[in-house]
């Protein structure tokens, strides 16, 4: 079971200088992702979620740094290569960065460069990671667009950025992704800018490249939904650390943390027939006055002396892990 | 019988497109091309649909910042109906006092350099509310206490608060000239899933507690369905179907209504439902399809749908339904 | 008077941030010995600027002469001190003139767009391509030399800077949300344009100015040089500076040039310094 383990990242703490001060984003975070399964990552904005990705792709700012932990990717050789300890700009992890490990933005409109026509945007990445011609590189740039269901794929090699649509955009920035094949997808809210039909397109793109491909995927959003659809796996993020862990299923069925419950009971589902929402009290702190013990205690309804400790992660049920003392209380009154 | 308050007859908003060095006008973008809908007082009207079908200028048309180019916006007024339209300048601006606006962003809705107290107090002013600077500081002390914030924030700028905090504020000036009726632009799309719940909640609330009308616009259908007693989608400028929420989400008839519906991704692990997956994008408001405008997408799509454009009419069976669609379930 | 308390707020949270940035504080205290300086020139000093020696020529810096006398017997320090005061109101004047109108115009152009904005592009373009030594040529020759040249030619060919910056600026604002929100409010178009709009334009106007009157500054000297600025008898930076041309001066001499040198430079730097400094303390959004 153990080979199937393709990123592990254990302890993971990223931090930032702000005015020479320096803020952990991320403290504490591991999780594993196996081949061919879907994690998702959910949380609210500054919960550390996208900086653990830029972490994994050693694609943070200047002033933003791993201070610990490890994140270890094992190539399809088995070779195990501990990602933190590369060079941000190195040959290897410019190997790694796009054909082995790969990402997509939020941001469809400002990913794309608006100069280039998108097939060569594509086919660039493509001559990058393998020695092919201009001319094959722009071919399978052609079946990939065509594997996304772009219509008159040809023609449209040609086309510039300003001429598609947010959809097709975010599927010309999955093509790009997807050119050398890689392992690892990680999808940075990929559908959050997009329309609600236009996200069920991408999410059906994304399942189906998935089970072609044998893709994992790394899927950061706020959407419970999406995750629901998409994950096997799911990591609930809070502050910078991972609050609750397990398969989709432990964490949808029975929450064990009271902001995942929180989260689950505050989104209006359709159908639900309610007057009033479950609203989590208060708003998420700064993190430049990080409260001591759990972050979540001043919101929590359950916070007792206990929570002025940080919680170690527990094991609920065998794979199914949650950071809080009372997770007890509440999952019986959840 | 219900107190209606507010009626669109036939509403529309052309752009005209212009182009060359003398500003020739070459077509038109009909952002909003005849929307009939009425609204009960105390009641919430949602208005759905995806980016470019015309919610927001719709919107934005019902409360006067943008002029609507046909049509009527009929206003009840002292038992009286007045078009909006046909007013004369005076009379528009009291009708600010009436119908005011929440928009989407928390974060460009408040102006940087001025404090909370300098936002409230020009309106307030120009609109005669509070004689005096003390009664004014007190109601905007008392509206601020209404969304749940203490009164000496009054004195904040607005980048010492959180999204959450600046929607609070953004809703309370709305409110500090007492309207009726609350034009919401996507009110909560902006804010974090645990921060929308509490507006969400709010904006309830203060409906009951001021006998407010809301215009709730969001593309999010499971808000609209929390907020809304009736729901509007709109497709390409058009209303496509209309409803009472309970009826629409029970029974969707329009073939778009059912497409958003199934799209909505749900928490949880055990829905497994058939979804609709739309091909293509929507078709710019500039150039609409002849015909139905949804035809193009439609899985439904028939002869008659490419040439003829439905009209938005009553189902037989259900009272108040209507849906734009020849063949509707 | 009625927003005093929170206006004073405000003013102390861009103070603070001002104050963090040393080299800007320092170019602070600098002008302001200069403006002081110049300002109380006949406490500091005791001689008559315009008083000629003759018995007192191109003496060297000593303790009667602080920075010694030019070739007429005029003290140098004196001269300085009073030079100060034109040198400086021209530059202060000049910009803030041009300022002034370059931003109402570009406030009244990017608000309502339109005919407007057009008809106010082209004229700004116009008066870009105008030559300003020519228009300093033409007033010079119907109104002779003097201040209000310099201001008119100022305040003329100065505008256009603030003009586009302030429209671009606006033109941008205008899409804000809360612009939106005072409409709705049926706020009149002169309250939003200048209360709400114009405030967040402010730092790069502000910021401008400054640089523009450090340019100023300079070119008064130079047109004083050429002898189309201020009559020569009347003591500026750019006309003391202008006395030491011959090459004989400029080599044994130096005091006559290189102190108004100084005094320019300094000048100019401090207030570009404190231009930036203003620049990063008045972004409302930092």
């Amino acid at each position: 079971m153990k080979d199937d383990i393709i990123l592990q990242v254990e302890n993971l703490h990223t931090g930032f200088l702000v005015d020479n001060v320096p803020l952990e984003a991320v403290s504490g975070v591991s999780f594993s992702l196996k081949a061919g399964r879907v994690l998702g990552v959910v949380g609210e904005s500054g919960c550390g979620k996208s900086v653990t990705a830029h972490s994994i792709m050693q694609l943070l700012p200047k002033y933003g740094r791993i201070t610990e932990g490890s994140i270890t990717y094992t190539r399809a050789t088995g070779e195990k290569i501990e990602i933190q300890k590369l060079r941000r700009t190195g040959n290897q992890m410019r190997q790694i960065r796009g054909k082995e490990i790969s990402m997509i933005f939020q941001d469809p409109m400002s990913s794309l460069n608006p100069v280039y026509p998108i097939g060569d945007q594509i086919a660039e990445n493509i001559r990058e990671h393998e020695k092919v011609t201009k001319r094959e590189a722009l071919d399978r740039a052609r079946k990939l667009l065509e594997d996304l269901e772009i219509p008159s794929a040809a023609e449209r090699l040609g086309d510039y950025p300003h001429q598609f649509s947010g959809g097709m955009k975010q599927r010309v920035m999955i093509a790009i992704a997807m050119a050398c094949n890689p392992r690892i997808l990680i999808a940075d809210e990929p559908t959050t800018a997009l329309d609600v039909t236009i996200q069920a397109q991408i999410i059906a793109l994304m399942k189906k490249l998935q089970r072609e491909h044998g893709t994992s995927i790394m899927m950061i959003t706020h959407n419970m939904g999406l995750v629901a659809e998409m994950a096997d796996e799911i990591a609930v993020m809070y502050m910078g650390r991972i609050v609750e862990y397990g398969s989709i299923r432990q964490v949808m069925k029975s929450p064990a943390h009271p902001y995942t419950q929180g989260l689950l009971k505050a989104v209006p589902v359709l159908g639900m027939k309610k007057d009033r929402l479950y609203s989590i009290k208060g708003s998420t702190p700064s993190l430049v006055d990080r409260p001591a013990g759990c972050e979540f205690a001043s919101r929590c309804e359950y916070a007792t002396e206990a929570c002025r400790q940080v919680p170690r992660a527990v094991e609920v049920e065998p794979g199914h892990q949650v950071r809080c003392w009372n997770y007890k209380e509440a999952t019986d009154n959840g | 019988m219900a107190d209606v308050i507010l009626e669109l007859q036939d509403v529309q908003k052309y752009y005209p497109i212009v182009k060359g060095a003398f500003h020739q006008v070459v077509g038109h973008v009909k952002a909003v091309d005849g929307v009939s809908l009425t609204l009960n007082r105390g009641e919430t009207l949602g208005l759905v649909g995806e980016s470019g079908c015309g919610k927001t200028t719709l919107g934005k048309c019902i409360v006067g910042l943008h002029e609507a180019t046909g049509g009527k916006i009929l206003y009840t007024l002292n038992d009286e109906k007045r078009d909006l339209l046909s007013m004369n300048k005076k009379e528009r601006f009291a009708m600010k006092r009436r119908i005011q606006m929440v928009f989407q962003d928390p974060y460009s809705s408040l102006n940087p350099s001025q404090t909370i107290l300098q936002a409230f107090d020009e309106p307030m002013q120009i609109h005669g509310i509070g004689k005096t600077r003390t009664e004014r500081i007190e109601r905007i002390a008392q509206l601020l206490e209404t969304v749940q914030l203490p009164a000496d924030y009054m004195n904040r700028f607005p980048h010492e608060f959180s999204g959450g905090q600046r929607q609070r504020i953004c809703i309370a000036r709305a409110m500090c000239v007492n309207p009726e009726t609350l034009v919401c632009d996507e009110p909560v799309s902006a804010l974090d899933v645990s921060i929308q719940a509490q507006i969400l909640n709010l904006m309830k609330d203060l409906q009951q507690e001021k006998n407010l009308t809301y215009v709730f616009i969001a593309h999010d259908l499971s808000v609209v369905e929390f907020m809304s007693d009736w729901v509007a989608v709109m497709y390409l400028g058009r209303v496509v179907e209309y409803a009472r929420a309970s009826e629409l989400y029970r029974r969707p008839s329009h073939p778009y209504t059912q497409a958003l519906l199934s799209a909505v991704p749900i928490p949880d692990v055990d829905v497994k439902k058939d979804q609709i997956i739309l091909e293509g994008d929507v078709p710019s408001p500039a150039h609409p399809p002849r015909g139905c405008r949804f035809h193009p997408r439609c899985w439904k799509c028939q002869e008659r749908c490419k040439c003829e454009d439905p009209a938005l009419s009553e189902l037989k069976d259900a009272q108040g339904h209507c849906v734009a669609c020849f063949y509707p379930d | 008077m009625k927003n005093k308390k929170s206006r004073n707020t405000q003013g102390m949270r861009q103070w603070k941030k001002f104050k963090r940035n040393k080299m800007a504080v320092i170019a602070l205290i600098v002008l302001g010995i200069l403006i002081f300086a110049s300002a109380f020139a006949p406490l500091l000093t005791s001689y008559d600027p315009e008083a000629i020696s003759l018995t007192e020529r191109t003496l060297a810096p000593s303790k009667t002469h602080l920075l010694g006398t030019d070739k007429v017997g005029r003290d140098v320090f004196t001269r300085l001190l009073y030079g100060g005061r034109i040198s400086i109101l021209i530059g202060l004047t000049g910009a803030l003139g041009g300022a002034i109108i370059g931003a109402a115009l570009g406030c009244l152009g990017g608000y309502f767009g339109g005919l407007l904005d057009r008809f106010l592009l082209r004229l700004s373009e116009l008066f870009t391509t105008f030559p300003q030594t020519i228009l300093v040529l033409i007033l010079v020759a119907f109104m002779g030399q003097g201040v209000w040249n310099l201001f008119i030619v100022f305040w003329c060919t100065g505008w256009m800077g603030t003009y586009r910056m302030t429209r671009a600026k606006i033109l941008s604002l205008r899409e804000e949300t809360y612009v939106l929100a005072c409409q709705a409010f049926g706020i009149s178009n002169r309250s939003i344009m200048f209360r709400h709009i114009l405030p967040n334009a402010a730092g790069p106007v502000i910021v401008n100015i400054t640089l523009s009157t450090a340019g100023y500054v300079l070119q008064e000297s130079a047109l004083s040089f050429l002898g189309l600025g201020v009559p020569s008898s009347t003591p500026t930076w750019g006309n003391i500076f202008n006395a030491a041309k011959a090459l004989d001066v400029v080599q044994a001499y130096p005091w006559l040039w290189l102190a108004p040198g100084i005094a320019i430079s300094l000048f100019v730097l401090s207030v570009n310094i404190i231009g930036d400094g203003l620049r990063d303390a008045l972004d409302p959004n930092q």
